[in-house]
């Protein structure tokens, strides 16, 4: 009799042990889908605005404003100390591309619309002059001047 | 059953309390190393921006000197605006231009009419020049060959602004032709240049003549009107 009423003790509380385990797993789980729930809204926002506005930067083109030539670098005035310079920049597919001043002339098609062209400086002031030719004759320019003074 | 359930509460609180730290400390660390990654992508855009900013002062002026008082030299720029130059006599170096060479100078060599470039740290409209450069003012200029006169050996051009030139085409002006087929340039001589033609031009300028419209050619490129009609 004492014995069946042991068993029959143990029974019931090893049911009471796990029900206790399950009951304390699921608090567990709560909490951690909570506490995941606060991260996604504090943290992952961030990451997904500054990718946001990086994809929305990709898709822009350069010359967005319509026009057929845009100098990228180098800014307009620089000084180097460089014998040459690279100009970058976007112009029409197709385009042709002229660089010139006293001391450069460059001729090239535009394959893509990113274009790359290495110029030879002349030490002092370089007037360089770049030109596209797109679907007319009539260019689109822009001119930089740079300032060539070699390093002692 | 006072006693189950006192079992099942007290199991239950130990169980989520030691599993809870375990489970919300990896999101911690997770957002502790965003956090760094960002803090460290912030530092570097910062370290850029100064960069760019101490390129952007790499900078010069240039323009045609209209006036020297005291220490101020005034210049007239390509956009006819005037900039003020601040010369110090004991900070200021004076450098020449000749060639392919910088030769020093001195602030006595340079006067009223002279075309310079100054470096030095701009704020609004003036200029504190560390460095002085006299040097020659070229001027590259592009249109289309309006008119061709093989008797004095000059070209009219008339540009995009619809502003009208007369080129002096000399034996030392360097003269060039695209071949619309190969796209590398020939070497041509007075009687290929044609009306209609695309050309792009430099030229020395004659700083006592600023408004002047009659150059002698430097050098030359010309496009022929048939590589447009392709």
């Amino acid at each position: 009799m004492v014995v069946g009423e042991k068993l029959h003790m143990n029974r019931e509380t090893m049911i009471a042990i796990c029900f206790g385990i399950g009951l304390g797993v699921l608090v567990g789980v709560v909490v951690l889908f909570q506490t995941n729930k606060g991260e996604e809204t504090k943290v992952i926002p961030i990451t997904r605005e500054n990718d946001q506005q990086k994809a929305v930067d990709e898709d822009v083109p350069a010359n967005a404003s319509g026009t057929n030539l845009s100098v990228s670098s180098p800014a307009n005035n620089s000084i180097v100390s460089k014998n040459s310079i690279e100009i970058a920049g976007v112009a029409k597919k197709n385009s042709l591309l002229v660089i010139q001043s006293a001391s450069a002339e460059k001729i090239q098609k535009n394959e893509n619309e990113e274009f790359k062209v290495e110029t030879p400086l002349a030490v002092g002031e370089n007037v360089i002059q770049i030109s596209a030719y797109s679907d007319s004759s009539t260019p689109q320019e822009q001119t930089l001047r740079i300032y060539y003074i070699p390093a002692e | 059953m006072k006693k189950y359930l006192s079992i099942i509460f007290v199991l239950s609180l130990l169980f989520a309390v030691t599993q809870t730290p375990a489970y919300s400390q990896s999101p911690t660390k997770e957002v502790s190393e965003v956090l760094d990654s960002q803090v460290q992508e912030l530092k570097d855009k910062v370290a850029e921006k100064v960069e760019e900013l101490k390129e952007r002062k790499k900078q010069a002026v240039s323009g045609i000197i209209q006036e020297i008082k005291n220490n101020v030299i005034t210049i007239l720029n390509a956009e006819n605006n005037k900039i003020d130059v601040d010369v110090d006599d004991t900070l200021t170096s004076y450098y020449d231009i000749v060639g392919t060479k910088v030769k020093d100078s001195s602030k006595d060599n340079v006067e009223k009419g002279d075309y310079i470039f100054v470096t030095g740290p701009e704020i609004g409209e003036t200029v504190t020049a560390n460095e002085v450069y006299t040097d020659t003012q070229y001027i590259v200029m592009s249109g289309k060959i309006t008119e061709v006169n093989a008797e004095d050996f000059t070209i009219k051009m008339v540009t995009i602004d619809k502003t009208n030139y007369i080129l002096d085409i000399e034996k030392s002006s360097k003269r060039n032709l695209l071949d619309i087929k190969t796209l590398k340039t020939v070497s041509i001589g007075f009687s290929k240049l044609k009306e209609g033609d695309s050309v792009h031009a430099v030229v020395k300028a004659d700083i006592e003549k600023p408004d002047q419209t009659h150059f002698s050619a430097i050098k030359l490129l010309i496009i022929p009107n048939e590589y447009f009609l392709q």
